[in-house]
């Protein structure tokens, strides 16, 4: 390589850089308001993204179950602070706690069977935890949902839009490090080996059996965790919340960034937080169409984004494959 | 002691759950998909069968009730081919799920364009009620007819599956489709036609669901319930998926007279825990028969 | 002018991986040839871009004609493949494995097949899944003759067989292929058998073609052993 091409890349990397640095350093700055709120929505949409993607794509399982576990964060948070007046950093660490144990669960169950169970598994749990959550919604906190308010994480209070961003973004970057980290260890290296293998009928050896527990207890563990952390930013956790659509919608930001792609996932969570407001406007302008029917639509966009990430990640790994 | 009504409202949910499972567990056999659209296809031909009635009706239209049937489950037979056409497009590439994610993609598709279209109504059938007097009891015809001819036509599809030779080549796709192809089996287009047969089979059972019940977005949580119904029959058995219907159906109601009616939702879940933890191939038990390529 | 079957030039690439490097053979029909080879050398990979299932570069042609490299097309060119494995539905019956066999409709009937096959014949109704081994390959064998076959290609026939079993698929083979004038390709591992199957052999390793032979004499199995093994080379 020439010393030219050298310092071209560097100058791309550079260049690189910086753009992250700006996207994360400026919003604070330059957003108003409304666009600052849609920035740290997405952000825990990454935070909560990243997990999934290192599931589906690295490990190759599909879970059904993301809603759920972020809804057990979300609770785990609401009865502390309801019941103990606990604080949101104490809430993460339970709230993690709750999910590992109940991925763990989810796992053992259904560890001797075909990866397909799984999903059903995961799906079961999903219509499990929505009744359960309603009845603590109804007889705990009478249908108003657990109000969550003032938080402050290992010390450093959350206390406007600004802060909330640069706490979020510092998480941010230690899970992605974290993650990245585990992707591309040893560990990461047994997930791959259990993608390749979940293909298989029947029962897997036992220490892909463990493998495919830790992976999905960890993940599980991760969402939950960020469950806690958004209950508070929301300022409420309600069942209403955690449902399957926001289940789909986890695993079509997986999709669109392309399953396994940590950086992918985050990219892909701000497209989809911004999506909704984007299509209200296109859609309602000068009256196209009533907005009562912009919810439909959203929801046919997502759907529709699925199943062409779908297919185009698809076609590019055949591509891949045959130039190997 | 229960009620010759309690029955019949099972064997009327038993009826439309079969037929919604037999579909679910046909495109499984041959495809390993697991068709989480099949609650949305059903609400959705249940949907255009009353507005093309309300459509054709207003011209006054000869047997517009018929006809209205056969536009939707031709729509619904379609969207199934699409499915199965787009699903077929991604080939056997990449990780085993992703059919099934399509399959989930289509469900939020349809799940929007019927809100959109539709919005949250919530319409019937316009079925004069007609009762019978059995017994000491009075049972309404409507659940007779629903649940006789959904278990009726879920077995004529399974009869047509072993005796004819279209049912022996979806089965031997099933089985293995290296071979079928090797023996010249017109893969691609079996697959398809499996999608759209399955597509009508769920159409028929949304419409005789929503006639029972009504037409709602709801109803496409039927669907959640046929699932459940044909993975605890085993997800590989046709005769499984109307055991699990009818068990489903029996679960169901008995929750409904015995608990509070908050707990339906929940009941059949808790019973397809206790599946996945001691039974996960279901009743009939068939062991997972993959030949993956 | 004898009917052959050609393969000039075949390769097959995995990837990156060459699976296959340029393979040819010319099998006159009533002949039969054998790919010898250690597992992974490559003999499922020919049979399959024969038979038009794995893309491969190279043609195959049969008397002046090329063949498309389509299933279908090979298919309704006579050209029959039996797989190493899958090579019969389980869950169907002997009957069934016919009828779906019978698609391509020709000289060869159900009816004939019954003959060749009386065992298959007293075991109409039996579900695949439950013959014996030996059954099992003459079903796959009845399946890919039906219709009008022309060239037979069978990988690996005699793995895990009884002795009794391979001598009396051997005579069973031999019989068709005389009666149905077929070219056959049979590719072993095990050289055994290879004299009573086959007319010639190629010797396969890693995917190039290390020697052949024309006929069998008192020394070519055990060289044709050493070639696999690396103990001769050419």
């Amino acid at each position: 390589m020439t010393q030219l091409q050298e310092k071209r890349i560097t100058a791309l990397q550079w260049l690189r850089i910086a753009l992250i640095a700006l996207a994360v350093i400026a919003p604070p700055f330059v957003f108003n308001g409304f666009l600052m709120s849609l920035a740290i929505s997405g952000a825990l949409l990454a935070l909560a993204a990243m997990p999934l993607t290192l599931l589906t794509g690295t490990a190759g399982l599909l879970s059904l179950g993301h809603a759920a576990f972020f809804g057990i964060g979300g609770y785990a948070a609401g009865l502390l602070a309801h019941a103990f007046g606990i604080g949101l950093t104490l809430s993460i660490l339970v709230g993690a706690a709750a999910g590992l144990l109940v991925g763990a669960l989810v796992a053992l169950a259904t560890l001797r069977v075909v990866g397909i169970y799984l999903a059903v598994g995961t799906f079961a749990l999903q219509f499990i935890l929505q009744p359960i959550m309603q009845t603590i919604d109804v007889e705990v906190t009478y249908s108003t949902g657990f109000l969550l308010s003032s938080p402050s994480l290992l010390g450093f209070e959350l206390s406007s839009p600004a802060r909330w961003w640069y706490a979020l973004v510092v998480l941010g970057v230690l899970l992605y490090a974290w993650l990245r980290w585990l992707q591309t260890s040893h560990v990461g290296h047994r997930w791959v080996v259990l993608k390749d293998n979940t293909t298989a009928a029947g029962v897997l050896g036992i220490s892909l059996q463990k493998t495919r527990l830790g992976v999905f207890a960890l993940t599980s563990a991760v969402t939950a965790g960020v469950g806690a952390i958004s209950a508070y930013y929301y300022g409420n956790a309600q069942s209403g919340i955690y449902s399957l659509h926001l289940a789909i919608l986890y695993l079509t930001i997986v999709a669109l960034g392309g399953a396994g792609s940590l950086g992918g996932a985050i990219i892909a969570a701000f497209v989809m937080i911004a999506l909704p407001p984007l299509i209200d406007s296109i859609v309602t302008y000068k009256g196209l169409v009533d907005p009562s029917r912009a919810g439909g639509i959203e929801t046919i966009t997502v759907g529709l984004i699925l199943m062409f990430s779908l297919i185009v990640r698809n076609r590019e790994s055949k591509r891949s494959s045959k130039d190997d | 002691m229960l009620s010759i009504e309690f029955w019949v409202n099972t064997l009327s949910s038993a009826g439309y759950y079969s037929l919604l499972a037999l579909a679910i567990v046909f495109v499984y056999s041959t495809n390993r998909v697991l068709l989480f659209c099949v609650g949305e296809i059903g609400a959705l031909a249940a949907f255009v069968t009353y507005s093309a009635h309300q459509a054709l009706h207003a011209v006054e239209l000869p047997l517009a009730a018929s006809v209205s049937v056969l536009i939707a489950l031709a729509l619904v037979a379609l969207i199934g081919a699409v499915l199965f056409w787009v699903i077929e497009q991604l080939g056997t590439n990449g990780s085993h799920f992703v059919g099934t994610i399509i399959a989930i993609a289509f469900a939020l598709t349809l799940q929007g364009v019927m809100n959109t279209v539709w919005q949250g109504e919530i319409y019937r059938f316009e079925i004069a009620p007609v009762f019978l007097d059995l017994g000491e009891s009075r049972v309404a015809l409507l659940s007779l007819v629903v649940g006789v001819s959904g278990l009726a036509l879920a077995a004529a599809a399974i009869l047509l599956l072993n005796r004819s030779r279209i049912g022996y080549e979806m089965q031997a796709l099933a089985d293995n489709r290296v071979l079928s192809i090797l023996r010249g089996i017109p893969v691609r287009r079996r697959i398809i036609a499996v999608g759209a047969f399955s597509g009508i089979l769920a159409g028929i059972g949304g419409i005789l669901g929503a006639a029972v019940t009504a037409i709602s977005l709801e109803s496409s949580t039927l669907g959640v319930n046929a699932i459940i119904a044909a993975i605890i029959g085993g997800l590989t058995s046709p005769a499984g998926a109307i055991a699990g219907a009818v068990l489903l159906a029996i679960v169901e109601n008995l929750t409904t007279v015995y608990l509070d009616s908050r707990h339906v939702t929940l009941m059949p879940v808790l019973l397809l825990g206790v599946f996945l933890i001691f039974r996960p191939y279901g009743i009939s038990g068939k062991a997972e028969t993959v030949q993956r390529v | 002018m004898t009917k052959v079957l050609t393969a000039s030039n075949i390769s097959v690439r995995y990837g990156g991986k060459v699976a296959v490097e340029d393979f040819s053979a010319t099998v006159p029909f009533g002949r039969a040839l054998a790919i010898a080879g250690a597992n992974g050398a490559g003999k499922t990979s020919i049979l399959g871009a024969l038979a038009g299932l794995i893309p491969a570069s190279g043609k195959v042609g049969l008397d002046e004609n090329t063949l498309a490299s389509s299933v279908a097309v090979r298919l309704q060119a006579g050209i029959r493949l039996v797989p190493e494995h899958g090579k019969i539905y389980p869950t169907l019956t002997v009957v069934e494995n016919l009828i779906i066999g019978n698609r391509l409709r020709g000289d060869v009937t159900v009816d004939d097949v019954y003959q060749w096959f009386p065992q298959l014949a007293e075991r109409r109704r039996t579900l695949g899944g439950n013959l014996s081994g030996g059954e099992q390959q003459m079903l796959a064998i009845g399946m890919a003759i039906l219709g009008t076959p022309k060239v037979l290609l069978l990988d690996e026939p005699t793995l895990g067989l009884s002795v009794p079993v391979i001598r009396e698929l051997v005579d069973k083979l031999s019989e068709l292929r005389k009666a149905l004038n077929l070219a056959v390709i049979v590719s072993e591992s095990d050289v055994t058998w290879l004299p009573a199957l086959t007319d010639s052999v190629i010797v396969l390793d890693r995917g190039t073609v290390i020697t052949n032979f024309d006929n069998y004499s008192k020394d070519t199995l055990r060289r044709i052993e050493n070639h696999m093994v690396g103990l001769e080379t050419v």
